[in-house]
């Protein structure tokens, strides 16, 4: 059997609601989406969500003819084509999404769902609502995190940043809305780099006063292990970090040098192979992992297999315009089908409709980095955020 | 598709036992690996315990569970665990109908290999053997003479370079032997001989003492003899004592040889996979990132096993 070809399709989709962070509080309501199919000579074909744009084929390249079923050499074979010069971002994207494609594959020609492949004892995966929610009113706040709430998610986590004040007063919105699944919610929140270390610590330590954090997110810089470190140290709330980083080889100083407590981990760490390198590099150190949010939460796949997974963020903003996708939310638990492969499957007309008339909207993902971010504070301007109406 | 764990069969031979898996549907399941007959019993009650009716294709998770039930149970307890995780994985592979290499992510080709010379052997006569099989890479154990292991490894270093171009010469040093006496023996060899790796039985119980050795020798010093897990392995990461990881899969299974490769590959660590007698290092090779080469003991090479593709 021999890998014979691929196709890469992209699109720009809107979102039923905006999302948005401290770095972009009015958020944006455009997402790129990107899918890439690898095609065998057996008729079927694998498909793969995330990013990756030309690169793609620089990656296949280094698969083209081998057998599609040989995923983890086939994952160092697109690991060593991009070695050099330009083999983050795009490159790493690319290979990415081509390794989700290759083991929906391999799952495929086995007539298993991912989950069950990957050797997990079922596929379950618990989950947490976390509403990418600086944009948010606080009624549409409180919304969704309740309608979540009711499908028996019990732990929430909330962008937070540039308004202390504001930011306490959403967090308790946050817990009360989850309070219908739980009467001790976990709170989390999730600062996006913003702050420099210190600020994160001081920022913390004030919000622990009110309500116990079961994480703080992105505290300071991605590869600060020492900043990191420092806040791990400084405040009760554990250390979540890792999204922005490309795969394992970027965990190396964080986690050896105790910088992470709940390391995330996502698609866009080289893959679902990438994932599970990270996860048993984390596992010898005693560390959680906690799988990121993607479109039709096919991540929960590899997160069901995973010795150490945690708990796997939910977004849910309305991104799945042209995939049908076997899981859904039950008991507070992403709960994935027995429908081989990832269990997604693409709508082609929806997709070309998107492709021929791409949707106007305010901003474009992703969300870019604010002014003052690691060295002073920038507060929302009034109207930027609809929670912010005042001086 | 009926996967389902029935019970285990123990084919006794001498003092070991293959340990095979039954699937409730009839179908061939995986074998095992060889295991000291005493464990069959222990064997046989973690299947009755922790696998009976549960899906077979669950391999790691049966392997954290059955972790969980044998915790503190020691160098038994490990290996019977392996013996368990690797039939649990043939038999997953079988039931997809592929070869286990291919179940685990690999690709046929052969990964680089060494094999472990035996310490009391006729040097002429393993040299004989050891070339008939076209090694180009030999791991010899030092039996503390130094004037006896500097001409081996001479002998040997000269077999090898018979028919490879760059051979690979290691050497094994037992637990017995301290950390200061290890460099200084192994600096010595280097003033000679060019050692690629100097795998170190004893670091694993004591790794503190060896915390300074891979700053001190040009080979690389490998350790995990004796070590079946990522908690094990734990001391030698954060000591940062090792530049390579021997992993045994009769102690880690399959599951945990992942779990130990990909941890290891974090750390830009290499791994030694130790090769069992059927063949599973083979398989893994080529499914991990980061296999230097897979050790293959005198008494698996001698018997052309631990070479074939699995």
């Amino acid at each position: 059997m021999k890998i014979t070809g691929y196709r890469h399709e992209t699109y720009l989709m809107k979102m039923d609601r905006p999302i948005a962070d401290c770095n972009q509080p009015a958020g944006v309501e455009l997402l790129p989406g990107s899918i890439l199919f690898i095609e065998t000579d057996a008729g079927v074909s694998g498909i793969g969500l995330g990013f990756g744009g030309e690169a793609v084929a620089t990656v296949f390249a280094a698969i083209e003819g081998r057998d599609p079923r040989e995923t983890v050499a086939l994952w160092m074979r697109m690991h060593d084509a991009i070695h050099k010069g330009g083999n983050e971002g795009a490159a790493n994207a690319a290979l990415s999404i081509a390794d989700v494609a290759l083991w929906d594959l391999k799952a495929k020609l086995a007539d298993e769902p991912l989950w069950r492949l990957l050797g997990a004892r079922e596929g379950r995966v618990k989950a947490y609502a976390s509403g990418l929610d600086y944009c948010l009113s606080d009624d549409e706040l409180f919304d969704f995190y309740r309608r979540l709430a009711h499908l028996g998610i019990d732990g929430g986590k909330l962008k937070v940043g540039l308004d202390f004040d504001a930011d306490l007063r959403r967090v308790g919105i946050m817990r009360d809305a989850l309070s219908v699944a739980s009467d001790e919610p976990m709170l989390m929140i999730d600062a996006n780099e913003y702050w420099s270390a210190k600020q994160a610590i001081r920022y913390v330590r004030h919000m622990e006063r009110h309500f116990p954090i079961a994480w703080v997110e992105e505290p300071a810089r991605r590869w600060d292990y020492h900043g990191l470190r420092q806040v791990s140290q400084c405040v009760g709330a554990s250390v979540s970090t890792g999204e922005n980083l490309n795969g394992i080889g970027d965990f190396m100083a964080l986690i050896e040098n105790d910088a992470v407590d709940v390391v995330s981990i996502s698609s866009g760490h080289s893959g679902i192979t990438g994932c599970r390198q990270i996860a048993h590099f984390a596992q010898a150190f005693g560390r959680p992992v906690s799988m990121m949010n993607c479109q039709a939460n096919f991540m929960a796949h590899a997160a069901a297999a995973l010795p150490n997974h945690s708990i796997m963020e939910v977004v849910d903003p309305g991104r799945e315009h042209c995939l049908a996708f076997d899981n859904h939310i039950e008991d507070g638990h992403i709960v994935l089908g027995d429908v081989p492969g990832l269990g997604v499957t693409v709508d082609e007309t929806v997709l070309r409709d998107l492709q021929a008339h791409p949707p106007t909207g305010k901003g474009v993902f992703p969300l870019s980095r604010r002014q003052g971010a690691g060295l002073y504070n920038v507060a929302p301007r009034p109207g930027e955020v609809p929670w912010r109406t005042g001086p | 598709m009926k996967v389902r764990i029935a019970s285990a069969e123990f084919a006794p031979a001498d003092e070991v036992a293959v340990c095979r898996l039954h699937l409730d549907d009839g179908m061939p399941a995986g074998d095992g690996l060889l295991v000291p007959a005493a464990l069959s019993t222990l064997i046989a009650q973690l299947v009755t315990d922790e696998l009976r009716g549960a899906d077979a294709r669950a391999a790691p998770a049966h392997y954290e569970r059955l972790r969980a039930a044998t915790a503190g149970g020691g160098f038994d307890a490990a290996r019977a665990v392996a013996a368990l995780d690797c039939a649990l994985w043939q038999s997953k592979a079988r039931s997809a109908g592929e070869p286990l290499w291919r179940m685990l992510g690999g690709t046929p080709d052969r990964p680089p290999s060494h094999v472990a010379l035996p310490a009391d052997a006729d040097v002429s006569d393993s040299i004989e053997r050891m070339t008939a099989r076209r090694f180009a890479a030999a791991c010899l154990p030092l039996g503390g003479d130094a004037r006896a292991d500097r001409d081996k490894l001479a002998a040997y270093r000269n077999a090898l370079a018979r028919h490879a171009h760059d051979p690979v010469l290691m050497i094994a040093i037992g637990n017995d032997v301290a950390p200061e006496t290890a460099i200084s023996t192994i600096r010595a060899l280097e003033a000679d001989f060019d050692i690629a790796l100097a795998d170190c039985h004893g670091l694993a119980a004591h790794p503190a003492g060896w915390v300074d050795m891979p700053d001190d020798v040009a080979a690389a010093v490998c350790g995990g003899a004796g070590l079946a897990t990522l908690a094990e392995f734990l001391p030698l990461f954060r000591a940062r004592a090792i530049d390579a990881a021997r992993v045994d899969i009769e102690l880690t299974g399959i599951s945990g040889a992942i779990q130990l490769s990909e941890a290891a590959y974090g750390l830009e660590l290499p791994i030694l996979l130790v090769e069992t007698r059927n063949a599973v290092a083979v398989a893994l090779a080529t499914a991990v990132p980061n296999c230097m080469s897979v050790e293959i003991p005198w008494s698996v090479a001698m018997r052309g096993e631990g070479q074939a593709r699995p």
